[in-house]
């Protein structure tokens, strides 16, 4: 495993979870990773920066947190 | 009547409701790989923290408290497993993915941003205020663009 991909983007997905692991200091990684995240976006996820406890909503990609679950949207049952 | 028969018919009742719980779980999780399922729920226990854990793993149900204070149980996922004191909670997360995805998903909404998991949820209550908080939310949301 790569030691300098420090920080995650977890994509909930029909595998359980998909997994972007990227250094931040790598500038095209970084670009990589915020384009998908602005795709999943526009198809109506919803992200969550669990950086800290408790997490936060976040709808642009911050290459600071070191850890993002992005999930399937909501519905009222 | 018998009590024999009676302790039968008792125990007969009692299986017939588990096993109506197992397959409504395992519908929930129909076509899911069973690897996914288990990294779904490596993930989930991952991400609650120890007292959440084990009241997860010995009564299936955990508390969580609200980015605005207030405390909910989530139960095994299914209609309305969100839970206070006077009401219940159903949010459904869209997309076919593992179940322990979903309860993840509720958790981190509800932590993250109680008032979107209110303007989402359908609720049953004859709490006249948490009725009043919802429309708040869902309004505030609806102006937002934050509700699909």
């Amino acid at each position: 495993m790569d030691r300098s991909k420090t920080h995650v983007v977890r994509i909930l997905d029909r595998t359980g979870d998909t997994r972007v692991s990227y250094d931040p200091a790598d500038a095209e990684a970084v670009r990589d990773v915020e384009a998908r995240f602005a795709r999943l976006m526009n198809d109506s996820f919803i992200a969550f920066d669990v950086s800290t406890q408790p997490g936060r909503i976040i709808t642009r990609f911050d290459p600071s947190a070191t850890e993002i679950i992005v999930s399937p949207r909501f519905a009222g049952g | 009547m018998n009590p024999e028969l009676a302790r039968v018919l008792v125990l007969f009742a009692v299986s017939l409701f588990a096993g109506l719980l197992l397959l409504g779980w395992l519908r929930e999780d129909a076509g899911i790989p069973l690897d996914a399922r288990r990294r779904a729920r490596r993930l989930f226990l991952a991400k609650l923290d120890r007292r959440q854990r084990l009241s997860w793993l010995f009564r299936r149900r955990f508390d969580v408290r609200g980015s605005a204070g207030r405390r909910y149980t989530i139960a095994s996922y299914r209609p309305f497993n969100i839970s206070t004191g006077d009401a219940v909670f159903c949010v459904q997360v869209n997309g076919r993915i593992p179940v322990y995805d979903k309860l993840l998903a509720q958790k981190l909404l509800i932590e993250a941003d109680e008032s979107l998991f209110l303007a989402h949820a359908n609720m049953r209550t004859h709490s006249r205020a948490w009725e009043t908080l919802a429309a708040a939310a869902r309004s505030q949301h609806l102006m937002l663009g934050n509700l699909h």
